[in-house]
């Protein structure tokens, strides 16, 4: 899961340069790679509490 | 090695402990007693009137020093008769003086407005005849004429006053309070610079037992460096600017700007040294991680982003060269940073939403688990809680009511939408932002400016009354640290609520009393208050520029605010705090690397001084523990001490101006 939450994370990151560097940095694709990483923090932090802490 | 998760949880509740010099044990007790209450009234009401007048005399109030000055007074009061003080006293008695020196802004508006009226600018610009009723009375009115806040005419502004009074405590006790809980009890946020009120009331509480403690001597060496740097940096420049024309400044106040002098490598960069060499003390509390990624992110923004990308892509395109760090950051500012600055914002917001969800869902074991552990809604016991629904319910009332109030008989024609959305939507998340950053970095982060006339643009209202109308866009936020001062020094919070309760009325009658007395001994302005005089008229002309500036639907802000660069710093700020997480490195380097982007590393430089010198001497000299305990003890008395000199050269200043004639 923290492997899965990592990678979501940096497409999001990734996704972000793609949408400056060749997309002209529209606010549209910009949105969908904030809305990658915002996915992916989330998640993180579900499985922090969630998941991490019950395994300790 | 591979690097070890350390979650975030942990690593909140490690630096909140690191703040909680007393270890989370501590029993609460009530510091509202007789002794404190008449204490502060006395010294409050004394002052009060001095520092309104002070303020019109000569633009300083020497408000800040004043409740220092009261516990004091009433710590050596209590050593004389042998009498011991609890530090929940003195803290309550610190809070209460301070409201009511403060107290004396209440009614301000009304003698501004009593002049405003009657000004030709006022006429000029067809605003004297469109005051709206609840403000001042009409311009001929006799109240007005005769200098008398005690007239029947003020009675509507009055009236208004105090129900908008009554209505916006409820909103500040409410969410503050539900703030608090979420932020302090859930989240367990360090909120680093509450220690340092607290930890001097229980400094100074201490002198009136049996023996010294170390806190007296910290706090003593504190209050005399405090003094000395005082002395130099607002004295001297105070004391020679009675006596001679140009007054002697040992450092330039407040920075020394070296902008112009780094535009020939970093064009678009700012760089103004901060001479205020008192913030070292915020830099020995603050975490050290946050401000020095605060500090690397402001350089990496000002000699390698602003230059060599935003600048070279035309992105900031208004500089020109020569300009100063005013100039300068404010063409950037427009340019780039404002948007950018707000999707900065909206990332802490969602990342905070991020941490506390998953807390919130796990509600039935939130309730469950221990006092002190973090996700933990369980209060301590005896610190005086109320229950969350209750303070929900306050708060939801107050802005119900003030909302409907305001609709109803003051702006009828202004969209309700707008109200609602400014009291239901900006005003929790706004707050709910600046909770979280003072729970980490100490401080606010950003505020929109401008955004009342971005509103009355959006919104298409055209008469003049709704600049008159106090706007439903509030900030809970700062109040959120003062609840963990109060938890820290042991108050209940009871004890603290009915002291406002009771307080309040006695301040709302003797402020407007102080006031009258104050406009009957001459109008205001006049040669007998020159700093008003001074400033006065071309504030007049500044509110009557402001108020007519969207005649014709114009706003420099909204013209700056852009889609791609809001999104930019949302998509950055979250990228940054994912990456992060990804590479196990602590959440705080998020707080200063967002914290510190767009910032000028020259105003820094004083905290980071003072951040290395704790991290690397002081630290290896006293132990970690011991450090933790000295610096808020240290930083309460060096404030207290420059208070001290900013009141007495204010003071002095006052009396010169009354003595000497200048020969030429």
């Amino acid at each position: 899961m923290e492997k899965l939450v990592s990678v979501i994370i940096i497409i999001g990151a990734v996704f972000w340069v793609i949408s400056i560097l060749f997309m002209g940095g529209r606010w549209q694709p910009q949105m969908l790679a904030a809305v990658i990483l915002l996915f992916g923090i989330f998640l993180a932090h579900f499985w922090e509490e969630a998941v991490h802490k019950e395994d300790e | 090695m591979a690097r070890e998760r350390v979650s975030q949880s942990d690593e909140w509740q490690a630096w909140a402990q690191r703040y909680d010099i007393d270890g989370g044990v501590r029993t609460f007790e009530s510091g509202l007693t007789l002794k404190v209450f008449l204490g502060a009234i006395f010294v409050g009401l004394l002052m009060m009137p001095g520092s309104i007048y002070l303020s019109w005399v000569s633009g300083g109030t020497g408000a800040s020093a004043a409740p220092w000055v009261a516990v004091i007074l009433f710590t050596e009061l209590a050593r004389r008769s042998f009498a011991t003080v609890r530090r929940q006293e003195l803290y309550m008695l610190l809070g209460l003086t301070g409201m009511a020196v403060g107290s004396g802004t209440n009614y301000r508006s009304f003698i501004w407005y009593g002049y405003f009226v009657n000004t030709q600018q006022a006429a000029s610009y067809e605003i004297a005849d469109k005051i709206p009723w609840w403000i001042a009375p009409a311009r001929d009115s006799i109240a007005i004429a005769e200098r008398s806040l005690l007239h029947w005419d003020w009675k509507w502004p009055i009236i208004i006053f105090l129900l908008m009074r009554v209505l916006s405590e409820m909103r500040n006790l409410g969410a503050g309070y539900f703030l608090f809980r979420l932020t302090a009890d859930l989240e367990r946020l360090p909120f680093p610079m509450a220690p340092i009120a607290a930890q001097g009331a229980t400094a100074l509480a201490e002198t009136t037992g049996r023996s010294e403690t170390w806190r007296w001597r910290v706090f003593s060496i504190g209050s005399m460096a405090g003094l000395i740097w005082g002395f130099i940096y607002i004295g001297v420049p105070s004391l020679t600017g009675v006596m001679m024309s140009e007054p002697i400044h040992i450092l330039k106040i407040p920075f020394i700007d070296f902008t112009p002098s780094i535009e020939g490598f970093a064009p678009t960069g700012v760089f103004a040294l901060a001479t205020d060499f008192g913030q070292m003390l915020p830099g020995f509390v603050m975490p050290f991680p946050v401000i020095m990624t605060q500090f690397v992110a402001a350089i990496f923004s000002q000699f390698i982003l602003n230059p060599q990308i935003l600048y070279r892509f035309e992105i900031l395109h208004q500089w020109r060269p020569g300009l100063d760090n005013r100039g300068t950051g404010l063409f950037n500012f427009l340019d780039f940073w404002f948007s950018f600055g707000l999707g900065k914002s909206f990332s802490f917001a969602l990342v905070g939403l991020a941490a506390s969800l998953p807390m919130l869902m796990k509600f039935r074991s939130a309730r469950q688990k221990g006092i002190g552990q973090r996700g933990s809604l369980q209060p301590p016991p005896g610190r005086g809680d109320f229950p969350l629904w209750v303070m929900a319910g306050l708060w939801v009332v107050g802005m119900g009511t003030y909302v409907w109030f305001v609709h109803k008989f003051m702006v009828p024609n202004f969209p309700l939408s707008f109200l609602l959305g400014f009291a239901f939507i900006y005003t929790p998340l706004n707050s709910y932002i600046t909770a979280r950053t003072f729970g980490v970095l100490g401080r606010d982060l950003f505020e929109i400016p401008y955004l009342h006339e971005m509103t009355f643009i959006l919104s298409k209202y055209e008469e003049i009354d709704i600049w008159f109308v106090h706007l439903p866009d509030e900030d809970y936020g700062r109040g959120t640290q003062q609840w963990r001062e109060i938890e820290l020094t042991g108050t209940t919070f009871t004890s603290m609520v009915a002291a406002r309760l009771l307080l309040t009325p006695i301040l709302l009658v003797s402020s407007i009393v102080v006031m009258h007395f104050l406009w009957k001994i001459a109008p205001v302005p006049s040669s007998q208050y020159p700093f008003i005089q001074t400033w006065w008229p071309i504030n007049v002309t500044q509110e009557c520029l402001r108020i007519t500036a969207l005649r014709d639907g114009n706003s420099q802000m909204l013209q700056a605010l852009r889609g791609d660069y809001v999104m930019a710093g949302l998509t950055v700020s979250l990228a940054i705090y994912g990456l992060l997480w990804v590479v196990k490195m602590p959440s705080m380097w998020y707080y200063g690397f967002v914290g510190g982007i767009g910032g000028d590393p020259g105003m820094m430089i004083p905290m980071v001084l003072g951040a290395v010198i704790g991290r690397f001497y002081m630290i290896k000299r006293y132990g970690l523990k011991r450090w933790y305990m000295f610096n808020p003890v240290l930083a309460a008395g060096f404030f207290c001490g420059v208070g001290l000199v900013g009141m007495g050269t204010v003071a002095i200043a006052l009396v010169s101006k009354a003595v000497i004639v200048k020969p030429f």
